[in-house]
């Protein structure tokens, strides 16, 4: 018996030195990892679970049972989504009302400016600078490197320093009354130009010439063989396009301040929400928020989950902040 | 004899259209929508809003504006000019700044540490990567909601002050301020909503931060660990004698990004304590949490009457508080460029960035 134990540890020194190590010592920092990362993570997940919860009980529960998240009094419901995609909110007994001093919500059309804003925006923006990134990396002419420094330098100018100006020439073009003037601006953007540049440069050349041998044009070359191999570049960029473009409430909100009946109309669904969360702070209207907020959400959070190691790849490799 | 010279130049004129296409006509071809967006969304704002905030510009009527001998910069500048509206701005300043300076070693320490636990590999760990990374891609309406809910006075059921009523239900949070205190000068009061808009950015405001961080660790060298093992350091030595100074370029740039992002800090702050207002109530960035850019927005994306006549009156405003702002972000982000910078190959500013990408990989 003795024997045989020995000769199995023999056995297992010679075919490995890590499965000694297993065998002599627990892995006592991993497991401490593994309880501190589940306990951390059940803490941060529990905002959704409240969002989503909250968003699917009555208005009356919220108000008279506001501590029962997880079980409702009176059972889940869709009663929140159905007021608010309605343009109705809840009084104060928790009847659905539609109250005059507020303006309609416009849920149907703050989805869709939003799509429109974050898929169009992001789509254009992908063919805008992949074409300048290909002259960047495949086309010679005067002056390529110097125009790259430029746009590169240009980097250090926050964002805010052009929007006054760009607001004021949508006023005077006439665009503050339309969607066009969400994705615009955007499309000056360098930063998702310099990726998908960094990304073309490590393309090899050859493969460019020997198209260009064979008669092939820039354009054909574009289309037919570049965008196919960049098309990893252009989906994470494209992903962080989208993030992006839902997520931007500084730009839509001042394209179309106050809450007029047109302006309304042209919001994104962040201003729209903004506007509906702090609307249910001055009456118990917090689950039309939740509901809201559950819409808002949705979208970026399928995303994610369906796209999560691109996206956790993209970021780590490209150091891109959220 | 006229006519010829004419033809001939007119040849001539073809002729080099036609080697300028030859030479550029891909170039212009490719670049030219882009370069073309770039100079009219970035290139012509960035100088017409420095002319606007250095005259007396009516957005609705442009184009009569004259210099205006910098009145908007004395407002932000003079304490005497408009005391009200520079007391207002530089609020809002120091509001910013000292956020920035509480929040951003919580948003490089915390995802440190986590990055370390996740880099044990422990099972799961791709699922808890996923998870941890989660609320950041949230967006702020949304977890504005939640944060809402769960901190909206107990008049109001908010679920906090309902479960915790002798602590967190004694605290009335958008309403109930600190007491207010002076800094160089300008006086700042702050309300319990803070904490609140602390605590949302401290769940959603790092998650970039912890996966280019969790990136670094992979790339440390594992023989570095058993080096130090050898020498006798534990797990918690080795943390702090091998891991941070390995992953130091990383730790640069999410301090660096991480400060510029909440030099941005707005949208947390509209959707938590819009109503609230403060002594400043008629002026710009009036509200108890406001920000620089909320100092602009205020300007320019308020809404109703009082907000209208703002928009009217301080356009200019608006634009030479957003140049002070660039200024302030900009030295940050040139600091930040001359620290990533590679000494050795060249000094051009592509290069650096090039590097930059080079060291996050």
């Amino acid at each position: 018996m003795e024997r045989n134990l020995t000769l199995g540890s023999f056995n297992s020194l010679s075919r490995s030195g890590t499965q000694i190590k297993d065998r002599r010592r627990v892995p006592v920092f991993k497991i401490v990892s593994f309880i501190i990362l589940f306990v951390f993570c059940a803490v941060w997940i529990s905002p959704f679970i409240i969002l989503f919860t909250g968003a699917f009980r009555s208005a009356q529960d919220a108000m008279t049972y506001p501590g029962q998240i997880i079980f409702p009094h009176s059972g889940y419901t869709i009663e929140q989504f159905e007021w608010i995609l309605a343009g109705k909110i809840p009084t104060v007994d928790g009847k659905e009302v539609q109250q005059p001093s507020v303006q309609t919500y416009q849920f149907g059309y703050w989805i869709m400016n939003s799509c429109f804003s974050a898929i169009g925006g992001t789509l254009i923006y992908l063919l805008v600078a992949s074409l300048a990134a290909y002259a960047f990396v495949f086309i010679d002419f005067k002056y390529r490197n110097l125009i790259f420094a430029i746009c590169i330098g240009s980097m250090v100018i926050p964002g805010a320093a052009t929007t006054i100006g760009n607001l004021t020439n949508i006023y005077s073009w006439g665009l503050n009354k339309s969607i066009l003037a969400l994705i615009i601006p955007g499309l000056g953007g360098i930063y998702g130009m310099y990726l998908i540049k960094t990304f073309f440069a490590g393309i090899p050349k050859d493969l460019v010439e020997s198209a260009k041998m064979d008669g092939y044009s820039d354009i054909q070359i574009f289309f037919k063989i570049i965008l196919p191999l960049g098309k990893t570049v252009l989906f994470v960029q494209g992903l962080f396009g989208f993030m992006g473009g839902w997520n931007d409430l500084v730009w839509p909100q001042m394209l179309y301040p106050g809450s007029t009946e047109a302006n309304m109309k042209l919001w994104t669904l962040q201003v729209g929400m903004a506007y509906v969360v702090n609307n249910s702070k001055a009456a118990d209207q917090v689950g039309s928020a939740l509901a809201g907020g559950v819409i808002a959400v949705l979208p970026v959070l399928v995303v994610y989950l369906i796209a999560q190691n691109k996206i956790i790849e993209g970021m780590s490799s490209a150091g891109i902040k959220g | 004899m006229n006519q010829t010279i004419r033809l001939e130049e007119y040849a001539k004129r073809e002729s080099r259209l036609k080697a300028f296409l030859s030479k550029y006509g891909m170039a212009v071809l490719f670049l030219g929508v882009f370069l073309a967006c770039f100079i009219t969304f970035f290139v012509v704002p960035l100088f017409y809003g420095i002319h606007i905030s250095l005259t007396n510009f009516k957005y609705d009527h442009p184009g009569r504006e004259v210099w205006n001998n910098f009145r908007y910069y004395k407002m932000l500048f003079d304490p005497k000019f408009k005391p009200l509206i520079y007391e207002s701005f530089w609020r809002s300043f120091w509001h910013t700044i000292i956020f920035a300076i509480l929040m951003v070693p919580m948003a490089i320490l915390i995802p440190l540490i986590l990055a370390i636990f996740i880099n044990q590999k422990p099972p799961g760990y791709k699922v808890f990567r996923c998870l941890v990374y989660m609320p950041s891609i949230v967006p702020l309406t949304a977890a504005g909601s939640i944060f809402t809910l769960l901190f909206n006075a107990k008049v109001q059921h908010g679920l906090l002050a309902e479960l915790f009523p002798n602590t967190i239900g004694k605290i009335d949070f958008p309403v109930q301020f600190w007491p207010e205190f002076h800094i160089f000068g300008a006086s700042v009061n702050v309300s319990w909503m803070w904490v609140v808009i602390y605590l949302m950015c401290f769940w959603g405001g790092w998650g970039g931060n912890f996966l280019i961080l969790s990136a670094g660790l992979q790339n440390v060298p594992k023989a570095l660990y058993e080096a130090a093992g050898m020498d006798g350091c534990n797990t918690f030595k080795k943390a702090i004698k091998v891991t941070v100074p390995n992953i130091k370029p990383q730790i640069v740039l999410c301090l660096f990004t991480t400060i510029i992002g909440y030099m941005g800090l707005y949208g947390q702050n509209y959707v938590l304590a819009h109503p609230l207002v403060t002594k400043y109530a008629a002026q710009p960035g009036g509200v108890a949490t406001s920000t620089l850019i909320y100092f602009i927005q205020s300007i320019i994306a308020g809404d109703g009457n009082a907000a209208a006549d703002l928009k009217a009156n301080y356009y200019g405003l608006a634009a030479a508080a957003s140049v002070v702002f660039a200024l302030i972000v900009g030295t940050i982000s040139g600091i930040q460029m001359y620290l990533t910078r590679d000494r050795k190959t060249g000094n051009t500013i592509s290069r650096s960035f090039e590097k930059w990408n080079a060291i996050s990989r």
